[in-house]
């Protein structure tokens, strides 16, 4: 039985996932599209979690709810993109340094 | 690339947190592992999913919930969905002024005529040097 | 009856506010004219309700004519509590005023002011007689703190000399002392008797005879403190010592409320609020005895201070100290109804003596020195005969008012068996020679001796007739008085049933054994101490003054350091300012620099401040607007929380 799929084996991977975009955030402290990025990754690996309880719960709702996710990260993404554009237009730069405006 | 950027001081430091970013994440994920491992969630607590019927699939029991029960929800999200395709298109939407040469005008080019384009003007054949005021009417 | 009540005591308040409100309008002519009707209605129905309940034998009336407020069970009242006692004090009270009144005319004649001088004296009138008619606490208290203010108003009525203010000021303050206590007092009444009214307070006594009150582990007999807390009151109001140094200071104010407040009524308040507690009193024994000391004390170590003083008016106001002293060691035995015939006796007598001291200030012009008198008795020979009746009813001449009430002190005392009242005794009876000594010191120095510069350049005349007429008034109750009264008063039953003594305490039951009627008494002061002690104290005076008047200044000189520490009243005054004013000058200054300035100011006010301050310096380095530090902290706690939710 060894061999077969574990919940556990799914939910480390989504751990690995998360610890990753972890990572993605703690290294690229400068780059706002990777920051962006690592942050659709945490989601996703939310998402990985409840896909999995779901099927191993026999449970369709978990993953009815992974869509909603989905449609919100999507959503999310695309204004996050859209912001990002205007703000190199405006500032010629994705630094996270150069954003400091609000900084009394 | 449509961000024209200098993507060097964007990598800087990236040595510099690499060992205690590591160090971070393997901690974080070592704290994880403790909790999501087979010994609360193996197969004892949670046996495999019965396998589907030929009859069933997946995605048609993820479309009858999603158009029955959460239909509503749904919908919702249809409308965010709507809702942030307008929003990002408003906002990296760059007008162009009219003095510029590449602008489009659609409306204009299909309205035009031929004659707008190229007009036939007979002139007598140059031979006085007071040619200019003949060749006014 | 009540509506008489009720007009006696309304309308020197009707006078007071036309007189004050309206004194403009009215003129100086109006305003007396208006006060004095009033007095004079308050006197006359104050004269027929004595003639009603002393000669006719009407029953004592108690009734509430007026609830303030009910507050949990306790009623807050006015009414009128009106036996034998009261009527005889609203008369006193009455006629004094009236006299006062009469007299004012001619003393205030020429000084600023003197339709609020009326309206204050009626003001007075009216608070002293809901004092003396209350018949609940409340009531009580109201006329008490009435006729303090107005006591103050009056002593600082030349407000525009800086003594005059200071002494008010002091005569307020001290009489808040006494004050304090007398509100603790019936603080302690309302607490344990639940009730203001004084019926239901004599009735509950018999209940509390042993109740005691517990300080900590230490019990302590609750009538005992509750009635020497209320005797507090009364030594502030009476001037007993040593809250008796503003009495003296509030001779600053005119000649006639001196005679009214500070001889004939108010300070007798005290008197006649122990007298009328006496059923509290008599069962607190311990009370009694630090009464009969302090009188005792007062009596003498008061008289003795009159022999150095040179203003006229202090010296009056020192026997007043020292007469007040006598009355009240009558308290102190028991023999209240002795103590409150010499508050009548002294009322007339020292009213009289205060009104001679007047005209003797009208007819010098408003000097009070008696180093510039002399040989006055040619030229004012009305005012001369009423000093000399007053001062001889003062020393106690057989015969006199004066006489009859102090001796009957003298003997309740000396038939009370304590050591206490043995030295108390002894100490009232050199308070006698002292007494006959200064005041006829002051009455030869005055009236006899040779003339100063000051009376042989000026002209000197008798005072007019408003003056003079006060005079002969008060002067027939001041010789009076005494004899006809001694009978009743002291040893039938009078004030029998306003004064409950117990029969252990009565000593006048065994003063009545020496005889009851005015004859016996004489007979029997003709023979004892007191007279040939007073006598020998005139002959003193007369030797001194008036056969070798330069033996004084010698033995002035002569025991120096007795001289100086009378001319500064024992340094009372210095040990309160010492002790009390600059005491309280270095408390406030300490609070102001360091508890107001540096604690409250430095340490809360601006401490918080500055810490708030302090702490967003600090902390402003923790928001330094980068995410990446944002994010640090996030993903730092996020593992900080898993740790610690798998420790």
């Amino acid at each position: 039985m060894s061999e077969m799929i574990q919940l556990s084996d799914v939910l480390l991977f989504g751990a690995v996932l998360f610890v990753l975009s972890l990572a993605g955030i703690f290294l690229n402290r400068k780059n706002l599209i990777i920051i962006l990025m690592s942050i659709e990754l945490m989601l996703l690996a939310v998402n990985t979690n409840l896909v999995a309880f779901s099927s191993f719960q026999g449970n369709m709702h978990g993953q009815v709810f992974v869509f909603f996710i989905l449609t919100v990260a999507a959503a999310e993404a695309a204004i996050g993109l859209a912001l990002l554009v205007l703000l190199f237009r405006n500032k010629h730069s994705i630094n996270v340094d150069d954003l400091s405006e609000m900084k009394g | 690339m449509m961000l024209d950027i200098n993507l060097t001081p964007l990598k800087e430091g990236f040595a510099r947190y690499l060992p205690i970013g590591i160090v971070v994440a393997l901690v974080v994920l070592a704290e994880m592992a403790m909790v999501l491992n087979p010994t609360f969630f193996g197969l004892d607590n949670f046996p495999s999913p019965v396998a589907l019927s030929a009859t069933d699939s997946n995605t048609k029991m993820l479309g009858q919930l999603l158009f029955t029960e959460y239909l509503f929800a749904f919908e919702l999200a249809a409308v965010l969905l709507l809702l942030s395709i307008v929003a990002a298109i408003v906002l990296t939407l760059r007008r162009r002024h009219q003095s510029e040469a590449l602008y489009q005008d659609v409306g204009a080019q299909v309205r035009v005529q031929a004659s707008d384009r190229l007009t036939m003007v007979k002139m007598a054949p140059t031979v006085k040097s007071n040619a200019p005021e003949q060749g006014a009417e | 009856m009540h509506a008489i009540f009720l007009t006696i005591l309304l309308s020197p308040l009707v006078g007071a506010i036309g007189a004050g409100v309206f004194g403009r309008w009215l003129g100086r002519t109006g305003s007396h004219r208006i006060t004095i009707a009033s007095v004079a209605v308050s006197a006359a129905l104050s004269a027929y309700v004595f003639y009603l309940y002393v000669f006719a034998g009407a029953e004592s009336y108690n009734a509430t004519i007026y609830t303030w407020m009910i507050s949990d069970g306790i009623r807050f009242e006015a009414g009128f509590l009106v036996d034998r006692l009261t009527a005889t004090m609203m008369l006193v009270v009455t006629f004094v005023s009236l006299m006062v009144h009469i007299n004012t005319i001619g003393y205030m004649e020429h000084e600023e002011g003197y339709e609020r001088f009326f309206s204050y004296i009626s003001l007075f009138t009216f608070s002293m007689l809901s004092l003396v008619m209350a018949n609940n606490f409340l009531q009580l208290f109201f006329g008490w703190e009435a006729v303090g203010l107005v006591s103050y108003l009056l002593i600082g009525f030349y407000f525009k000399r800086e003594s005059a203010n200071q002494a008010s000021l002091k005569a307020f303050l001290v009489n808040r002392v006494g004050d304090f206590g007398f509100l603790l007092g019936i603080a302690l009444v309302v607490g344990y008797f639940g009730t203001l009214d004084y019926a239901e307070f004599f009735d509950g006594l018999a209940a509390h005879a042993g109740t005691s009150v517990m300080f900590g582990d230490t019990a302590i007999h609750m009538l005992t403190l509750m009635t020497m807390l209320l005797f507090v009151g009364a030594m502030g109001k009476s001037a007993q010592m040593p809250l008796h140094v503003w009495l003296p200071e509030s001779m600053e104010g005119p000649t006639p409320i001196s005679a009214l407040i500070h001889a004939a009524t108010m300070v007798t308040a005290g008197i006649f609020m122990v007298a009328r507690l006496s059923p509290a009193y008599e069962l607190a024994e311990g009370t009694l005895t630090f009464i009969l000391l302090t009188g005792a004390f007062t009596a003498l170590l008061m008289g003795l201070l009159g022999i150095v003083q040179t203003d006229i008016k202090r010296v009056v106001a020192y026997s007043t100290l020292s007469q007040l002293g006598y009355m009240v060691a009558a308290l102190g035995v028991s023999a209240y109804a002795a103590g409150m015939f010499h508050v009548l006796t002294h009322a007339f007598f020292k009213a009289l003596l205060f009104l001679a001291a007047g005209s003797v200030i009208i007819a010098m012009h408003h000097d009070q020195d008696i180093r510039n008198m002399g040989g006055l008795a040619k030229k004012m020979p009305i005012t001369y005969a009423a000093l000399l009746i007053g001062s001889l009813a003062l020393i106690g001449f057989p015969g006199f008012s004066g006489f009859y009430s102090k001796d009957g002190i003298l003997m309740a005392i000396s038939e009370a068996d304590s050591v206490a009242a043995q030295l108390a005794f002894v100490m009232l009876l050199v308070g006698v020679f002292v007494t006959a000594f200064y005041s006829f010191r002051m009455f030869f120095i005055v009236f006899h001796g040779k003339e100063s510069d000051y009376v042989r350049t000026h002209d000197i005349h008798e005072s007019p007739w408003v003056v003079t007429l006060p005079l002969i008034a008060l002067a027939i109750p001041a010789v009076f008085f005494g004899g006809l009264f001694v009978e009743p008063i002291l040893f039938g039953d009078m004030f029998a049933d306003a004064i409950t003594v117990a029969p252990e305490h009565n000593v006048l039951a065994k003063v009545a054994e020496h005889g009851t009627s005015a004859l016996d008494m004489l007979l029997h002061g003709l023979m004892a101490l007191p007279t040939w002690l007073a006598l020998a104290g005139v002959a003193l005076a007369w030797f001194l003054y008036i056969k070798r008047p330069e033996l004084a200044p010698v033995l002035a000189q002569r025991f120096a350091g007795v001289h100086a520490t009378l001319r500064h009243a024992y340094g009372f005054d210095r040990f309160n300012d010492i002790v009390f004013v600059q005491g309280t000058r270095r408390i406030g200054e300490f609070c102001s620099r360091v508890t107001d300035s540096k604690m409250i100011d430095g340490w809360v006010v601006n401490g918080t401040a500055n810490a708030i301050a302090f702490l967003a310096a600090k902390g402003r380095y923790a928001q330094t607007g980068y995410l990446y530090h944002y994010a640090f902290v996030m993903i730092f706690s996020l593992m900080g929380l898993l740790a610690w939710a798998l420790w």
